[in-house]
């Protein structure tokens, strides 16, 4: 199993950890963990295409958080403008959906990563952990139903920080 | 669904956002139904309000049942 699967399912671990009374430091860890499971996905399968396996995880070490966050928000604001004019079922369209709710759970999820890391004030329930890790394994799902389109394969090169392939800046 | 309360902000980057707060049934926040029933409010409210193209707001959701909101009382949830 893949790190990112690995961490997706020690999510779930921590926010069942606990039968009834869940404790605030595992839920809070399981948001932490649902996020990096996805943020570690996007990376490997960006790096992947790294043709020398032995400077992938230098590679890695590329990304930044807020470069992926913004070039996701950007994504989604494409989609959105892209759905008010193609609203014809296909295979573009069901591709485009799966690209949305990556970058949407990206977003999502790393924000709950920073509230759940840094934010004592905030009370964690379990549904809400629950909801925000199938959110995530959803993405997974939806990633691994598109991976191999080019709007998927640019879609990760733009988490660079860059400017997509083949977008006017 | 049993209501959605809502703030304007700016999430964790400065970016504006919307927060959604949605209360569950707790029949709907259970098991394998949670996921259908989130997916199903979010999806309403993105297709209804689309905040992203409408005014640049990233939309965030937190879901929470109703027994745990009975349990914490929280007054921006009731």
């Amino acid at each position: 199993m893949a790190f990112a699967d690995d961490l997706l399912e020690q999510a779930r671990h921590l926010a069942n950890r606990e039968r009834k009374e869940p404790r605030q430091a595992s839920l809070r860890r399981a948001v932490s963990t649902a996020y990096y499971a996805l943020f570690h996905l996007l990376i490997a399968e960006a790096t992947l295409n790294w043709k020398r396996v032995e400077y992938r995880d230098a590679l890695a070490h590329v990304f930044e958080h807020g470069k992926m966050k913004s070039a996701c928000r950007k994504k989604m604001g494409e989609l959105a403008a892209y759905y008010k004019t193609n609203r014809r079922a296909g295979s573009e369209l069901t591709v485009a959906q799966h690209v949305y709710r990556v970058a949407e759970a990206f977003v999502e999820a790393q924000n709950s990563r920073h509230a759940a890391d840094y934010d004592n004030s905030r009370a964690w329930t379990r549904t809400t952990v629950k909801a925000e890790i199938e959110s995530v394994a959803d993405a997974f799902e939806s990633w691994r139903a598109i991976r191999n389109e080019s709007v998927a394969q640019a879609f990760l090169v733009s988490l660079f920080g860059g400017k997509e392939p083949g977008k006017e800046q | 669904m049993v209501h959605v309360r809502y703030t304007l902000g700016q999430d964790w980057t400065g970016d504006d956002a919307i927060f959604f707060r949605v209360l569950l049934a707790d029949r709907a926040s259970k098991g394998n139904r949670l996921f259908p029933a989130t997916r199903r409010v979010r999806d309403r409210i993105l297709q209804t309000l689309d905040p992203v193209a409408q005014w640049g707001l990233l939309p965030y959701f937190e879901f929470r049942s109703q027994s745990e909101q009975a349990a914490l009382k929280d007054v921006a949830w009731a």
